[in-house]
This record gives structure tokens, sequence and C-alpha cells, in this order.
């Protein structure tokens, strides 16, 4: 009888115990940030965002990411190619400016969102080298993240990981730029000068820079081999009588994220916008000046351009590339007394 | 008494088990590890190679991920599964890539079969000790 009566308790406590056991199971449902405006509104996110931005806590490297994308340097580095802590990674940081813009991220378009992209540097270990645990313990230890996420009564690591780049997200959402004198120009706001205007020309028709460089993003968002001479950059092991040697192989680019010869050292498209302040250029930073670019694509023996462009040409071209830049980032053009000739 | 606390133990470890969530981790364009278990072990019987690609000094952290690719076509063969391993099926003499999931850090270029070391079964096998520090091993 009383066999029975500590069944019936353990079988009652099993009842209650066994959903408690089964939740525990059961991985941290994904947080939807969307649905807490009240809590915290857009511009709240952007704040958060831009401090996570700056932060260099989150990081076990110490490195934050504004260390490479640079608010001061229109979120680049300047650069030929990024550096982390005195070592060079193998490509060149790409300004953050109107990033979200683009369907694919990095330069070979590996992310296909943009929070995916941000979780790339967050975690790789030659970059930020952080883990949603180590971003869960530096939320709590600094001031303006953690009340946040308190706030939000966010508690796992995934979480810590949901909000670093959720905040993230919404900041480069808010760095777009678009005020540019072209764009003026086409809204009927401002006037391009008569060699800005034949720079135009020469841009969508001669030089057909319009092809990849498409109005009004001034990107294809696609993928191209432009035919840059092959740099080795990337660490390729390789087997020498029978052992592992190791040498500096070619960076294929997308080829390496996608199948097919075509995908075989393309980049994709940078958009144009501001070009000039994002210096230097490609993917690993090779050309320092924008001249430098022109002249390579206006080379002689160049299969994208059909016919040769005049020094007089390349002046107006480079005259129209500066309209693309954001009036904001305009500095007062200094004019200097010419001196006169010698007597 | 005991049997029956036994049989509810029993019942309420069935019960726990069950509603356990699958370890679904991807591992490749639609495959998760269990069935990239099923794979290898399906291909134990009719790969002629495998690559097993490894990083770090003690050789004891595998490479998931990995991207094998047929150089001369850049056809995407296979990903490495949680042991670190890629599975060759065709005996045809090629060269192979192989890249690591993360952000340039280390590729490789191997040569079927010159690259491989062959077994009593006649099939291949090629460790990569991937990473400036990590200690070859060879095999």
């Amino acid at each position: 009888m009383q066999i029975n009566v500590y069944f019936i308790r353990f079988a009652r406590m099993t009842v209650f115990v066994l959903p408690f056991l089964v939740a525990c199971q059961q991985p941290a449902p994904k947080f939807d940030f969307d649905q807490q405006k009240e809590m915290i509104s857009a511009s709240g996110w952007v704040d958060i965002g831009a401090h996570a931005f700056e932060s260099e806590d989150l990081s076990p490297k110490k490195i934050s990411c504004a260390s490479c994308h640079s608010p001061d340097q229109h979120f680049q580095d300047g650069y030929e190619l990024a550096i982390i802590h005195n070592k060079k990674l193998i490509r060149n940081t790409p300004s953050l400016l109107n990033v979200n813009r683009y369907d694919h991220f990095f330069w070979d378009g590996r992310a296909t969102s943009l929070q995916q992209q941000l979780e790339g540097p967050l975690f790789a270990r030659a970059e930020m080298d952080s883990s949603p645990e180590y971003l869960l313990e530096a939320i709590g230890q600094d001031s303006t993240l953690g009340h946040h996420f308190a706030q939000l009564q966010l508690s796992s690591p995934t979480h810590a990981a949901d909000f670093v780049t959720h905040a993230l997200e919404e900041y480069i959402h808010s760095i777009t730029t678009k005020q540019t004198r072209f764009h003026l120009h086409q809204q009927g706001k401002a006037q391009l000068t008569e060699a800005e205007q034949k720079g135009q020309e020469i841009f969508l028709e001669k030089a057909q820079c319009g092809r990849c460089h498409a109005p009004p993003h001034f990107t294809d968002k696609g993928f191209h081999d432009i035919g840059l001479l092959r740099r080795n950059t990337i660490f390729e092991t390789y087997n020498h009588k029978g052992r592992n040697r190791y040498r500096l192989g070619p960076d294929y680019g997308r080829g390496n994220i996608v199948s097919g010869m075509e995908n075989l050292f393309t980049f994709r498209t940078p958009s144009l916008i501001n070009v000039t302040l994002t210096a230097p250029y490609m993917h690993d930073g090779r050309f320092e000046e924008l001249e430098e670019v022109i002249d390579f694509y206006a080379r002689t023996d160049s299969v994208l351009l059909e016919q040769p462009l005049s020094r007089e040409e390349k002046q107006q071209l480079m005259l129209f590339l500066k309209t693309l830049q954001d009036v904001k980032y305009e500095t007062p053009s200094i004019t200097y007394q010419e001196f006169p000739p010698d007597q | 008494m005991k049997a029956k606390i036994g049989i509810l133990a029993l019942l309420c470890a069935l019960v726990v088990f069950s509603c356990q969530k699958e370890d679904a981790t991807p591992v490749g364009e639609g495959i998760t590890i269990d069935q990239t278990e099923d794979i290898a072990e399906l291909r134990q019987e009719e790969y002629a190679a495998v690559i097993c690609v490894i990083w770090g000094r003690n050789m004891d952290d595998p490479v998931v991920g990995a991207r094998l690719y047929d150089e001369a076509t850049n056809r995407l063969i296979g990903e490495t599964d949680r042991n670190g391993s890629v599975y060759i099926t065709s005996q045809e003499p090629a060269v192979y890539r192989v890249v690591d999931p993360q952000y340039g850090r280390q590729q490789a270029r191997l040569v079927f079969p010159d690259d491989f070391i062959f077994g009593k079964d006649g099939k291949g096998k090629r460790i990569i000790g991937w990473g400036l520090d990590g200690k070859p091993i060879y095999g």
C-alpha cells in the first residue's frame, strides 16, 4: 500500500519535473528585436550600434570594428591590406559607407546578409576573434550594452551575439550617403560643370564604366575578373617529397566560394560613390591613387576599353568621379594666387 | 516497488532523450552532421582517397567545412566533415584545391595520385597540417 503511495508521488513529481528537463534541452529561441520597438527605438539601436562599433572590449584581441573601419577615414583604414596587430590580412578593408546596398558582402560575396557579414570579422580568428560566450561576458561588463541587454531580458550567448549584430546592423544602415553632386544634379538641385558633364559622357559611353559601375549606386553588385596581375597572398600548403611545405598562393576570390571557372579571380564590383575618399583601390589595395586606376583601365592592351582615352579625357573622367563624393565630405577649395611671370 | 521505479525512471529517460533536439549543424549544402556520417560510412566502401585537414599545433583541431575543388573545372567536390575529412571518389588523376572556410586563411594544392600515400586496400590518404604552427603528419 505504502509502496503505491510513493509510486504515485514519484509519478506526480515526474510530471512536474519533466517539462523543465525537456525545456533545458532546447536551444534558446531566436530573439525578435523588431518586436521590441517600445523598449528601444530605431535611433536607440543606432546609438547602441555606434557604441558597439567603437568598443574594443567585444574582442579578446582588444580591437573594435572601428579599428579597421574608422569613421574618421570614411569607414576604412587607408592601408593597402587590412592590418590586425601588425599582421597583414590578405585583402583591402572596404569602406562601410553604403555597404547595406549590396546583395553580397565581402570582396568574394561569401555573406548573403548584413548580419552574416557582421558575424564574419566578429568571430574570425584572424580578426576580432570573439565568440557568443565572450560577447555575453563583455556585455555584462559594459554599462551601456549591459543596460539594454538586461532591459530586453536577454541572457544566453546566442542572444548576446544576436544583440550585438542587430545593433551593429542598425548602425551600418545609418551610415549611408547619397547627397552627392551627381545625385543632386539628377534631381535638378545642382549643376555640373561642362568638364564634369563630358566626364559623365566618357564614363557612360566611351569608356563604358557604367556597364559594371551602373548608376545610381555605381555598382552592378556582380563579380568580375578585370585582369589584374595575379598576386600570391594566401598561405598555400603543397607536397614536397611527402612533406607539407608552405608558399604563397593566389587569391581565387569568388572562385573559392562558388563552383565554376567563370568565378575564378572574380571580386565584387565596388560602388564608386565616395570613391575619391576610399583609396587605396582594388581588392588588394594595389593602386594608391584614382589616377592609377583610370590608367589601368585605359592601358593600351586593355580588353575592357575599346578606344584609348586622351589625357584630357582622363582628367574629365576624374572630375566626374569627384561629383560622386558626398557633399558633407567636401572641403572648402583653396585657390592660390598665381605668381606673376618672371620679368 | 523497485521494478516500478526502475520502469518509471526508464520511461523518464526515454522521454527526455526523445525530446532532445537533434544536432543538425550544417557542414555542407543541406547536409547535416548525421547525414555526413552516413555518407562517410557509405564512402568507406567506394572512396579512392581521403584528405584530412587538421589545424593547430597539437593536431587535435579538425577543420570543419574546408572546401575541396577540382582545380581543372573549379567544381566544388565536397566539404570536410567534423573529423576534418573529405572523401574523393574518382580514381582519375587530378589536381585538387582545399580551401579554409575562414577568410582566406589557408589553402592547399594536392595532386592525385602523386601526393597521396596508398594503403594495402588501394585507398589513398593525405593529411594536411593546416597552419604554419601545425606540425605536419604524413600518412
